[in-house]
Parts: C-alpha cells; sequence; structure tokens
C-alpha cells in the first residue's frame, strides 16, 4: 500500500502522493509531489518541476523529444519527453515521462500529476474525512471484496 | 538504488510535513512568494521562481530534493486534468 496526504491551501484540500523519479541517461533524481488527477491521461510534469529538471540537468527542454500536444481546461500546451524511473515508496516503474514545455511569462503555480498510466495499476482509495490517500495493490483491493 | 530512493522519498515526506504543519505561519511570513524547504527547514523565498533557483543554486541547496510550495492569498480553483 502506498500512502498519500492531502495538501491543505486557504480552504480547499487536495491529495498527493510524493514520489522520486530518476532520469537514467542522466543519473539524476528528483523529488516531486504529485497531485492525484484520475481525469488525466498520464503522469506529467509542470511547467515549474520542469525548469527545475532542466536547471538541475543543465539541458534545454528544447533539446527532449517532443510528445504529443496536452489538452486540458486551460487550453493546449507544447509537451516534451524523457526517459524516467518513477518511485512511489517501494514500486518503481520506467515510464515515458511527459513534461509541460513552461510557458513564456509568468510561470504557472500548478502541481505535476500522478496519471492514469499509474494510477490504473492500483485501485484509489480517497477519504478527506479520515485524510487518506491509498493506492492500493491488486491483492489488497482484491481483499476488500466491495463488488 | 531502490533503497536509496526510498531513503529520498522519506525525506522529502519530512519536508512535506514540515510544510503542512507550518502552512499558515508561512502563508503570514511570505505572502504570494514561492518557498523552498529543504531538511525542514525555509531555505528560500522569493516572488520569482526562477529568482528563488538562482538563489538557492548560489547557496549550493540541491534544488532537484528540496520542496517548493506557492504561498498563495488567493482562493484558487484547480481543474488540471491535461
Amino acid at each position: 500500500m502506498i500512502r498519500g496526504y492531502f495538501s491543505r491551501t486557504g480552504s480547499s484540500r487536495r491529495p498527493f502522493i510524493n514520489a522520486v523519479f530518476y532520469f537514467p541517461t542522466f543519473n539524476h533524481s528528483m523529488e516531486v509531489p504529485l497531485l492525484v488527477d484520475t481525469g488525466a491521461d498520464r503522469t506529467i510534469l509542470a511547467p515549474f518541476d520542469a525548469l527545475r529538471l532542466a536547471r538541475r540537468l543543465r539541458i534545454s527542454l528544447t533539446t527532449l523529444p517532443r510528445g504529443a500536444p496536452s489538452a486540458g481546461v486551460g487550453g493546449q500546451a507544447e509537451t516534451r519527453t524523457v526517459d524516467a524511473v518513477l518511485s512511489l515508496d517501494a514500486f518503481s516503474t520506467p515510464l515515458s515521462l511527459t513534461i509541460l514545455e513552461p510557458p513564456r511569462g509568468p510561470l504557472p503555480a500548478i502541481p505535476s500529476l500522478l496519471g492514469r498510466d499509474i494510477l490504473s495499476r492500483f485501485a484509489l482509495f480517497v477519504e478527506q474525512r479520515t485524510n487518506r490517500v491509498l493506492l492500493l495493490e491488486p491483492d489488497e483491493a482484491d481483499a476488500l471484496r466491495l463488488s | 538504488m531502490m533503497k536509496q530512493r526510498q531513503l529520498e522519498l522519506q525525506r522529502f515526506q519530512r519536508d512535506t510535513d514540515y510544510y503542512q504543519t507550518h502552512q499558515e505561519e508561512l502563508l503570514r511570513q511570505y505572502p504570494d512568494q514561492w518557498v523552498a524547504i529543504y531538511n525542514q527547514q525555509v531555505v528560500g523565498a522569493a516572488q520569482d521562481p526562477e529568482q528563488l533557483l538562482d538563489q538557492l543554486e548560489e547557496q549550493g541547496v540541491p534544488i532537484e530534493h528540496a520542496l517548493f510550495e506557492h504561498l498563495s492569498t488567493k482562493e484558487e480553483l484547480w481543474i488540471l486534468s491535461v
């Protein structure tokens, strides 16, 4: 079982899970809080975290391969991709990580997202009343006998 | 390698816990600024996130391991699916 938490901002409480991304091509890792987003097709690195990554690796994001454009409520954005290994507690998986290119102008204060490419491997349990954000392994979910 | 990443995550979780515990106090101290927390201490704050990264790199703070939060004084509605 992987445990997340609710992050409080004003009156909002949002579900997060902390992750480490390891970038084998560059032999560097980076910690990132990921907003649990069942509406996101993929796990996404937000512009600020992308900027952090580019600085740490001393690369320009434009040198990375282009990804599919991302469409959301706020419009469309260009993306890049980079090979990474995502770790959540003891769980680890390789993935082609989608990076939202930082826009021109002020950086939006939005978080990176844990999307369904990863969430689909678990059962997601979110209960604000008890402050629980849990990713259950298939055997743990089956043991609940909910259906 | 896996063990090392788990240790990194545990340290990062302690920084997250620190932020959650001190969030209201930090909001009063650094309204509408980005703050960086590393090893359960505020290691930098600025309105411009790029300026904050410059400042931390000059101090030798590992920006890849620090926790960053934007302390907004406005209620914001997030609808983020991409």
